[in-house]
């Protein structure tokens, strides 16, 4: 066990730009047709799908176990 | 006596100790830390006897000490604990003075106010888990957002601490606001906010989904789910080492207990007809969260999305709405005070050496930190939920209660598992293995007396809760089985 001094680093200026870069994602942010058609798909048809997956899979059960069908969302 | 009264003893201790600090003169630093310390560790030996003299057979409050506080308004200081609370309080008490020693040497500005912020905060969040009335939750559930507030803007590390920190604050602070709307609503048809006598109420139907949704609001961001989640990242990075311990270990569990707590037990029916939402919030939680991980490059980030989809399999345990998955939920938020604060804390060993997070400047730290190495090797085990470690134990519980409701839920999670093991192996494998980097780092010191006492006990408790659970779950059982008897399924 040493001790803890602080030796700090030799900072690369790519390395420091490229996590820049990527910790201030809203300036770099803009909306296309791509960024649309992504937030579409997963941010929209994919939780329906899941949603919708698991409320059948509730209803399934209720039918096999002869209980009456829950209210959900 | 000092049983009957110890839950008052715990909440006054730290705002004593905070108190006596603004007596030490300024230059005193040392005495000063030394006594915020000793403060923080005999209030967790007093915790313990909360532990030693809990009984596990009934499901009561126990230790329960009410004071008259607005008696016209039927609203009164009343605390207690159940099995639930039981564990949440020692481990808040076990990790302020682990974060008073981590910051030891990094905090060398306002130290004075450093610690009366960490000693208040311990007496809030102590105050939350113990509170039996819905306004002084709701009160210092929000309280506990000042001295964080500081603690990131003022004790951060960098620039953009001040947004993290207004972000932090402004979000969770308007999802609660949702929550003071229900409270009113509550009090204003039942008379008290007396969480005792709000158990026998019966809510109708329709004011159930309203006052579900306003508390699922003000939990949601706290927990947090996606897509309340945006402050967590950034709050981490910026807040100092002793800052994400608690974040992590403490704050992110005040909105999952907050749904144990208060949503699933007072509002049953709404619980049930928002089931599959939560379930497939916290699936797409754990599974988006746990590829976000493996995208990232600052060793904070890469914990603090760990630690989202890990919250998305608690709330997934939760909403199981059956004894293993509650018990597995609250076994997973214990593990993952102890193995995501852990975690941090390697990582803010290495921030006070090197004064980066980011992960391109490390590599190869087995040959110069060995003993760094494997406290962090065991940490990572925790977090990929290893057999053996306190995680899986919460884990494979969850995964067996939401498999008895919904097994298409239960299967996307389980990915959730693997994901975890794909991303702490390779954060491992690039920070610890491959080659030095001397271009970038080329004087290293491996971790000194007080960082691997520091360390030590999180080592003892991973495994002590993953080789030996039964001792955890004894005193949850009937806690449980009571918020669960509200459910008729």
């Amino acid at each position: 066990m040493a001790g803890s001094d602080p030796t700090g680093v030799k900072q690369n200026a790519f390395v420091e730009a490229n996590g820049y870069a990527r910790e201030v994602v809203e300036r770099g942010f803009r909306l296309r047709p791509r960024t649309i058609g992504l937030f579409a798909v997963f941010g929209v048809f994919v939780p329906t799908m899941i949603y919708r997956g698991a409320v059948m899979d509730f209803d399934a059960n209720d039918a096999r176990y002869g209980r009456p069908r829950k209210k959900f969302l | 006596m000092f049983i009957q009264n110890i839950l008052f003893v715990l909440l006054c201790l730290p705002v004593l100790g905070a108190v006596g600090l603004l007596f030490f003169p300024k230059t005193a630093v040392r005495q000063m830390k030394l006594f915020a310390l000793n403060i923080s560790l005999v209030t967790f030996v007093c915790s313990l006897n909360l532990w030693i003299f809990f009984d596990n057979s009934t499901a009561k409050f126990q230790f329960v000490q009410h004071m008259d506080w607005l008696s016209v308004l039927n609203m009164n200081f009343y605390v207690g604990i159940d099995g639930i609370s039981l564990f949440f309080m020692i481990l808040t008490t076990f990790l302020v003075p682990v974060c008073l020693l981590i910051s030891w040497q990094s905090v060398k500005h306002l130290v004075r106010e450093f610690l009366v912020a960490f000693l208040l905060l311990e007496s809030f969040m102590l105050a939350v888990f113990c509170m039996l009335d819905l306004l002084l939750f709701y009160v210092f559930f929000e309280s506990v957002l000042i001295p964080m507030f500081l603690i990131i803007g003022v004790w951060g590390s960098r620039e953009r601490k001040i947004r993290a920190a207004y972000q932090f604050f402004l979000y969770t602070l308007i999802g609660s606001l949702f929550m003071l709307l229900a409270i009113l609503l509550i009090y204003f048809q039942v008379g008290t906010t007396d969480l005792q006598v709000l158990h026998t109420v019966e809510f109708s139907e329709r004011r159930q989904l309203f006052l579900w949704v306003a508390f699922f609001l003000s939990f949601a961001v706290k927990v947090p789910m996606i897509p309340f989640h945006i402050w967590l990242p950034e709050a981490h990075v910026e807040a100092p080492t002793s800052g994400s311990v608690i974040l992590a270990g403490i704050l992110l569990k005040l909105g999952t207990y907050g749904f144990l707590r208060f949503s699933i037990p007072l509002f049953p029916e709404a619980t049930i007809y928002f089931t599959p939402l939560i379930y497939t919030m916290s699936v797409i939680g754990i599974i988006y969260a746990s590829f976000t991980t493996l995208r990232q490059i600052d060793l904070k980030k890469i914990i603090a999305y760990s630690s989202v989809a890990h919250m998305g399999f608690v709330t997934l345990g939760l909403f199981s709405l059956n004894m293993q998955g509650v018990e597995g939920a609250v076994l997973l938020m214990l593990s993952h005070g102890f193995v995501a604060s852990a975690l941090f804390l390697c990582i803010g060993i290495l921030y006070d050496r090197t004064h980066t997070r980011l992960i391109k400047y490390y590599g190869g730290l087995v040959q110069t930190m060995p003993l760094f190495a494997f406290f962090f090797f065991i940490f990572t085990l925790g977090n990929l939920s290893l057999p053996g470690t306190s995680s899986f134990v919460g884990e494979f519980l969850i995964l067996v209660g939401v498999f008895q409701t919904n097994t298409f839920i239960a299967t996307l999670a389980a990915t959730g598992m693997i994901l975890g093991g794909a991303y702490s192996i390779w954060l491992y494998n690039r920070v610890v293995f491959g080659n030095l980097k001397p271009v970038y780092i080329n004087q290293f010191a491996d971790i000194n007396r007080r960082e691997f006492f520091i360390l030590l006990p999180f080592v003892v408790c991973i495994f002590w809760m993953g080789i030996y659970p039964s001792i955890f779950l004894e005193s949850l059982h009937y806690s449980v089985a009571t918020v669960l008897q509200s459910i008729r399924i």
